[in-house]
């Protein structure tokens, strides 16, 4: 009898603490999932169901089932050779921004400065900005006479100023320092992470800094160069303020067409489906670097079966 | 392509490290000999690590030299010298593989094939870790850590053995073993080590020669037996094994290398001192180990240095009793009594103590 109680008082709080286990975090994620639903997934719903619309003449579009608009995108060589680029812009500001900003997440994780709060204020401080306002401001170090043509000009090789402003170069310097701190913050945990006495140890065995740098940090750091990468890649994808602004008519990202057939043509449905492929696009990327990550974790973790 | 590297003497002359306005480590001067085991033990914060640093290259010397062989080294990045470094928890590379982790050292060498495999397999064995080259550190108890961290120090041959609290890690049971492991392993080698801990007994029991650190300075060098025996200093005395202090002053010398001291409490010992320079006038102490101090209800006539007391405590410890005695003004005497000995006394009781002199010691503030 008296095992019976026991195991009676046992159960309940388990299967209560069961539920709580659920309810929760249930309510806690319960707003923003509501949020997400009203103002993201049932517009995406009904801008997929537009991508098969009809663009009219003198209507915006109308109502049918068409694979036109996803059909002109794939026989057209323009659009093809935007896409093309597109992607192109994204891999260089990718690449250039990771490139600067390994130094400068290396330096903020090692340094033991008093001053690495401002630091690191300083590098989140681009975030808080517009990105029209920053797209003006690199319009004025770019220019002719701006200040990164004043540099470029005490080269010796240099003899005059090089036409960056209104240039795909220069939107693409623009982007790239503006992605330095997404990549910084991705790398600045992973970087954190790797013991600085693994680098002792690296020199001690005779290796000096470009082979410590190449066969410890490296690949310790690779999760957060991934992150980094995935999120300023799919960032590269998707800009159309700075190509437009910074990059001149020359430039035409697949952001850019998105949003002229939207706003000039008026064509909705082509504009739906331009809109899709780049968000199929940048789910692939989140894909394929998921199962990167997932597969580097595996290899980490073999031993803690 | 086999470079043999010749294992090196260490020397360090007036060796100084100021960190901001710490000095970490202040005029240390020391000469490890070709293959000799010698271990720098003091508190944390004594300095024997940031030493220990300096000698790997990872922090260079704000005054004096650093000598590794009978080369100047205090300019030379750390990747440039030869000393193969163990460090406290142990910083094998988590994304390699034991093989890897032993083979980095040759691989930045640009030894290739054969050579690595051969010599890393020789590395493995020599910690008897063989079979174990495909797992990753991760998968590595604390112990089979230690020694594939000692495998990858070793394999490049290095001059030097430097061992940064290497056992600190480790269950107790653990260390006694690796603590013996490492000495046969190094002894066998022949290669000069530095072994750096704040574990006096781990100290005492592995080391040719021990070098006693407290606030960046060095207190004393010497065997184990004579930093126990002989401690120069108050620091040493009381850092290493437990002893009866009585700070007092020397009041001069007494005959055949012998002084005398007068305690605070005016007692009067005659003591010997182990330091190569007599001791000056004024501030000393004396040092006397409990178990040089003999207890009893009476002293034999023959007895030197007698003091009578009450004992205050008395703990059994199987092999030893140890009391605690009340002397005078406050005074203790720690007494540690073999248990073979016939008489026992009990707490409270009237007793005496006495001691050689020979077993008193002068020990002076550094």
């Amino acid at each position: 009898m008296a095992t019976l109680e026991q195991a009676k008082v046992a159960v309940r709080p388990s299967t209560q603490k069961r539920y709580g286990r659920l309810l929760v975090p249930g309510l806690l994620v319960l707003p923003s999932l509501i949020v997400l639903l009203v103002f993201v997934i049932i517009p995406l719903v009904f801008m997929f169901r537009y991508s098969f619309y009809r663009h009219g003449y003198l209507v915006v579009m109308e109502p049918a089932f068409t694979f036109e608009n996803y059909i002109r995108f794939f026989t057209t060589v323009f659009y093809l050779e935007v896409a093309a680029k597109t992607l192109g812009y994204a891999l260089i500001v990718t690449v250039a921004s990771l490139i600067m900003g390994y130094p400068v997440a290396y330096f903020l994780s090692r340094s033991r400065t008093r001053f690495r709060p401002l630091l690191m204020a300083i590098v989140i401080v681009p975030f808080t900005l517009s990105l029209v306002v920053s797209a003006y401001g690199w319009l004025a170090l770019l220019s002719q006479n701006g200040i990164i043509n004043w540099f470029l000009t005490k080269i010796p090789f240099v003899d005059e100023p090089i036409k960056l402003a209104y240039t795909p170069r220069g939107a693409l310097i623009a982007m790239s320092v503006n992605f330095i701190p997404y990549q910084v913050l991705a790398l600045l945990s992973a970087i954190s992470n790797i013991g600085r006495d693994l680098e002792e140890a690296s020199y001690n065995l005779g290796a000096n800094r470009r082979q410590t740098f190449f066969k410890v940090l490296l690949p310790l750091s690779y999760p957060g160069i991934l992150s980094g990468c995935t999120l300023v890649f799919v960032l590269g994808l998707t800009a159309f303020i700075a190509p437009r602004l910074v990059g001149g008519a020359s430039m035409i990202m697949l952001g850019n067409l998105v949003y002229d057939n939207m706003i000039v043509y008026l064509n909705w449905p082509f504009a739906a489906a331009l809109g899709f492929m780049l968000l199929g696009a940048t789910m692939a990327v989140f894909f394929i670097s998921n199962r990167l990550l997932r597969l580097e974790f595996i290899e980490r973790e073999r031993g803690l079966r | 392509m086999q470079e043999q590297t010749k294992v090196s003497d260490v020397k360090l002359e007036e060796v100084k490290k100021v960190f901001g306005h710490i000095t970490a480590v202040d005029s240390v001067s020391l000469h490890i000999k070709e293959g000799e085991f010698v271990s720098l033990l003091g508190p944390s914060g004594c300095g024997k690590t940031t030493t220990l640093r300096m000698v790997a290259g990872f922090v260079y010397p704000t005054e004096g030299n650093v000598y590794i062989g009978s080369k100047l080294v205090n300019d030379v990045p750390p990747y440039k010298r030869t000393c193969g470094m163990v460090f406290q928890n142990y910083a094998l590379f988590p994304h390699l593989s034991v093989f890897e982790n032993v083979a980095f050292g040759l691989r930045v060498r640009g030894v290739k094939g054969d050579e690595i495999r051969k010599r890393v397999a020789a590395a493995i064995e020599l910690v008897r870790m063989s079979g174990y080259e495909k797992q990753y550190p991760k998968q590595l108890s604390g112990g089979q850590q230690q020694r594939i961290a000692l495998a990858r120090a070793l394999v490049i041959q290095p001059g030097v053995l430097l061992l940064d609290e290497p056992l600190s890690n480790l269950d107790a049971k653990l260390r006694l073993q690796m603590r013996e492991e490492i000495r046969d392993l190094v002894k066998r080698i022949g290669i000069t080590t530095v072994f750096v801990t704040h574990d006096q007994e781990e100290s005492l029991t592995i080391a040719d020669r021990i070098c006693v650190m407290n606030n960046g300075k060095m207190e004393q060098v010497g065997s184990a037996t004579e930093i126990y025996e002989a401690p120069q200093t108050v620091f040493v005395a009381t850092f290493v094994g437990i002893t009866n202090l009585l700070e007092g002053r020397l009041l001069g010398e007494a005959n055949g290398g012998l002084y005398a001291v007068e305690s605070k409490q005016g007692i009067k010992v005659i003591a010997r001192s182990a330091a190569s320079e007599p001791p000056k006038l004024g501030a000393v102490a004396i040092s006397i180990r409990p178990e040089k101090v003999c207890i009893g209800r009476d002293s034999p006539k023959d007895a030197t240095n007698v003091l009578g007391g009450r004992v205050t405590s008395k703990v059994y410890l199987g092999a030893i009793i140890r009391y605690r005695v009340a002397v005078r003004d406050g005074l203790e005497f720690v007494v540690e009594q073999q248990n073979r000995e016939v008489e026992q006394l009990g707490k409270g009781e009237e007793a005496q103590i006495w001691w050689a002199s020979k077993d008193a010691l002068v020990v002076t503030h550094k």
